[in-house]
């Protein structure tokens, strides 16, 4: 079942919001004027999106006893729910950043690891895509 | 797990879409393009079509936030990415060409990195948004790709067989065949 709140975007929302008020024949005469409509078949990637924004919200609803969190509750790095959905794209990227400017490794902090001989490699590239 | 898996390995600004995702679909709230495609990915990674890296810097940032619904639940998805032998040796080469420490690191974990058993080298591709990365990249590629054969040629196997990885969106990775 398509997650309509999360996937679907909100003026495709609202057009179905006025076409739930429609009697069975407008709807037949809309489908006349604008006949892509009984042709159109969902996109493959539209459906895997829903699929799994409908998994994961259905997982963590699980492991919360049923309860969604709230958007008072705390979340990470100090901020709440609320605050995290709230931030703006610099602000996240630069929380984000913080987070990683802690943890930051230099290319000889690496701890250099064997492999063995017979290990799966993936196939060569010929360049770039 | 199928070996032939398609394997990659997600730069941190992959990871973040993908945790912001989970939480908006929690809230209820609508994506972006963007964490729709990482969430997609995660996804699929879950359902065993694809398998998925973190690096270790990744997994130190969110290993202080265990026991958090989300980040449990990525972590449980997503490996860890360790160094191989060369690692180190392939990063600072790497910083010759122009790509910034962070991306020389990832670079070479695609090339040299390694799992808990240690029965894989290198990443199909690394997954970014960083368009920029991409371009500097794939207008490098064939140099890198002479760089690396000439550094490899006299490493014992498996290194002498290492190969460069592909860098894409996540949108891209979505539909790379099996």
């Amino acid at each position: 079942m398509i997650d309509v709140k999360t996937t679907v975007p909100q003026r495709v929302r609202k057009v179905a919001e006025v076409l739930r008020l429609f009697t069975r024949e407008e709807l037949v005469q809309l489908v006349s004027l604008v006949p892509q409509i009984r042709e159109v078949q969902p996109l493959p990637e539209m459906e895997e999106a829903a699929s799994a924004a409908e998994y994961f919200r259905r997982e963590l609803l699980t492991r919360r006893g049923g309860e969604p969190p709230s958007l008072d509750e705390a979340f990470i790095g100090g901020l709440t729910y609320g605050e995290y959905l709230a931030l703006s794209e610099e602000e996240e990227t630069a929380f984000w950043d913080r987070l990683f400017t802690q943890e930051k490794m230099e290319i000889d902090d690496f701890e250099e690891h064997d492999v063995k001989p017979d290990a799966r490699i993936p196939a060569r590239q010929e360049r770039g895509p | 797990m199928s070996n032939q898996m398609p394997v990659f390995l997600l730069d941190k600004n992959v990871v973040r879409r993908t945790i912001k995702g989970i939480v908006k679909v929690e809230a209820g709230s609508e994506l972006t393009p963007e964490e729709s495609d990482a969430l997609t990915l995660l996804w699929k990674v879950q359902k065993g079509s694809l398998r998925a890296f973190m690096t270790i810097e990744t997994f130190n940032v969110l290993r202080r936030f265990t026991g958090q619904a989300e980040v449990d639940l990525f972590m449980e998805i997503v490996d860890v990415m360790q160094a191989g032998r060369y690692f180190k040796r392939w990063a600072r080469r790497l910083r010759r060409y122009g790509f910034t420490r962070e991306d020389a690191k990832v670079l070479s974990l695609g090339t040299f990195g390694t799992n808990d058993a240690r029965d894989m080298l290198g990443a199909g591709a690394i997954i970014t948004f960083d368009l920029a990365f991409i371009n500097n990249y794939h207008t490098q590629f064939n140099v890198l790709q002479e760089r690396l054969a000439a550094m490899t040629i006299d490493l014992p196997v498996p290194f002498s067989q290492a190969v460069l990885p592909l860098l894409m969106l996540p949108s891209q990775a979505l539909v790379v065949p099996r």
